[in-house]
């Protein structure tokens, strides 16, 4: 079992880490955009009124015209305005509407909605990434149950022992193992839920299951083509939306969903565990109502309550911020993992390219990936604001920083000098979190008072993350 | 012993176990498909409701299945036990359909 642990581990261990770092950032998307579009004040409560809903008809029409697949993101308690979103194949941008109908002129960005894109499909499309992702998190599942093999007679005289000053192999064992132990239930909790959200992805198709041919076609083979029709116009949507309340018995709807015949308004998830969104459905071209549908079932709740559980919608502002302490965790876990692999075998196997190509790795997916996202963060405050295509120069900016560690942690290691790496690259982390909050209160002219609580979180990650990056800097400088 | 002879020796093993590794996942895959299909009723009209359940416990026991074929290696139990899963749940389809 322990070789079974350490190779598995190593191999999807580099991934992984990177989909929990990212799926940790995900848990506050919603935030994340708000940072990333300060022009947009979010004081008023969430209201929908009518001018907001018929300036975001036109706008939707508009879209539609040019072949587009746009819907409505009605305001809720969480991202108070109103939003015509279309998805760019990564994804959903548009435009934000206040309550009186005119646009934010917000910048563009992909926001929080790219650490989510890059969680469940590595950036690398939904048919390719999300099974590589699925794959990845089954081998999660059988390395934890193999970590749990070796460790079980530790268990029973010590849950957890933490030796922090101790040896250096034995410190990074006692953080590996007081996160995984700590976070088992967390971790096989999201692990599992995750991956039965994309399990129809590594399953074959049958052919006496309608539903698995109608989804076994990769969505990025699925061509787009323009609605043959010209749709109608849209009817005034508030009273829909009003009816739908009504039908579907809850207090708010979430989105509305657009085809050439009917208008589908699905009920907001964010109150209940069981992420099931019932909908009503209307007739687009006099607004009649056509049918509800709704999800009741006992499989639908069992699926609905897998996706409310990793999705985290329903969850308090507390709650959310202990699934984000908790991906840490697992991340921090999935890190310490990867670099006692390679102390533990460094004596013995540090000649091997294959040893040194893995902890350049390693390095460029812990401090690189760090790094990476930082620059995202930075990347949003120092493009112009009115660049157009602006989310294309974001990512792209993520890309290339992570390339840029990942050759030099690479470069590094094989010239046999990691501590030299993981030093330099522990210092750029510190430059880059430290230059977050500067460059944001230079560059911004935002109103504190409005959202203190966002920018102060993200000033405190900023920092805490200097921190870790400059104690690091300093144990290693010891070891040279 | 002479170091290239423990260093082939060790090399062989790691080959075994890479063999153990892929056959057992092999076999789990299989098995927790054919789990998946033994609950599907082709000719019954919820197939959509329980293929969703039944992917559910396929994805759990997908990893339980590989950790028992990879980890119990006495007497090779672990991979015996699942061909005999599989075989048994193999018939069970057959005579299903």
């Amino acid at each position: 079992m322990g070789w079974l642990h350490s190779w598995l581990g190593l191999l999807a261990g580099l991934v992984l880490t990177c989909i929990f770092a990212t799926g940790t950032l995900s848990v506050f998307d919603t935030e994340i955009t708000h940072w990333m579009q300060p022009e947009i004040p979010l004081t008023a409560p969430p209201t929908l009124t009518a001018p907001a809903l018929t300036h975001a008809a036109t706008l939707l029409q508009n879209d539609e015209a040019k072949g587009t697949f746009p819907f409505l993101l009605l305001p809720s308690r969480r991202d108070p305005v109103l939003r015509v979103l279309n998805y760019n194949g990564h994804a959903f941008i548009g435009p934000a509407l206040a309550a009186d109908g005119h646009i934010f002129p917000a910048r563009q960005t992909a926001g929080g909605q790219f650490f989510f894109n890059f969680h469940f499909t590595l950036y690398s499309g939904v048919f390719v990434g999300s099974t590589l992702v699925c794959l990845l998190g089954l081998l999660l599942l059988v390395v934890a149950g193999a970590g749990i093999a070796i460790h079980i007679k530790a268990l029973w005289p010590n849950l957890v022992v933490v030796r922090p000053f101790a040896a250096k192999p034995r410190a990074w064992l006692d953080a590996h193992l007081l996160t995984g132990v700590l976070f088992f239930p967390f971790l096989i909790m999201i692990t599992y839920t995750g991956t039965v959200i994309l399990a129809r992805a590594i399953f074959p198709t049958h052919p006496f299951v309608q539903h698995h041919i109608a989804t076994s076609l990769p969505q990025k083979s699925r061509p787009r083509v323009a609605p043959s029709a010209k749709p109608s116009p849209i009817p005034p949507l508030l009273p829909l939306v009003e009816q739908a309340k009504t039908l579907l018995h809850t207090s708010d709807c979430r989105f509305i969903l657009f085809s050439s015949t009917e208008i589908q308004i699905f009920e907001n998830d964010e109150d209940t565990l069981f992420a099931n969104k019932s909908t009503a459905i209307f007739s687009r071209a006099d607004g009649h109502f056509l049918r509800v549908e709704e999800k009741n079932s006992a499989s639908a709740q069992a699926r609905g309550l897998m996706q409310g559980l990793h999705f985290a919608r329903f969850s308090s502002f507390l709650l959310r911020w202990l699934y984000f302490a908790s991906g840490l965790a697992c991340t921090t876990m999935m890190a310490a993992g990867l670099v006692l692999f390679f102390i533990k075998r460094r004596k013995h196997s540090s000649r091997h390219i294959a040893f040194r190509l893995g902890e350049g790795l390693t390095m460029s997916t812990i401090t690189g990936l760090t790094a990476a996202t930082l620059s995202y963060f930075l990347a949003n405050r120092l493009l112009p604001s009115t660049l157009p295509a602006r989310t294309g120069p974001e990512t792209a900016t993520f890309f290339m920083v992570w390339a840029f560690f990942s050759v030099h942690a690479l470069l590094y290691s094989l010239l046999h000098r990691p501590i030299n790496g993981w030093r330099i690259q522990c210092l750029a982390v510190v430059i880059l979190s430290l230059s977050l909050p500067c460059i944001d209160l230079f560059t911004i002219t935002h109103d504190w008072l409005n959202n203190y609580g966002l920018y102060c979180s993200v000033y405190a990650l900023a920092f805490l993350c200097a921190t870790i990056a400059f104690i690091a800097h300093q144990k290693l400088k010891e070891k040279i | 012993m002479p170091n290239a002879k423990l260093a082939h020796k060790k090399q062989v093993i790691v080959y075994k176990r890479i063999l153990w590794l892929l056959g057992a996942t092999l076999l789990a895959y299989a098995t927790a498909h054919a789990a998946l299909l033994a609950g599907l009723d082709p000719n019954g009209q919820d197939t959509k409701e329980r293929s969703s359940l039944l992917e559910m416990v396929s994805v759990a026991l997908l990893p339980l299945l590989l950790l028992v074929g990879y980890g119990a290696r006495t007497y090779k139990w672990g991979l015996w036990c699942l061909a005999s899963i599989l075989l048994v749940l193999t018939i069970f389809n057959g005579w299903l359909a």
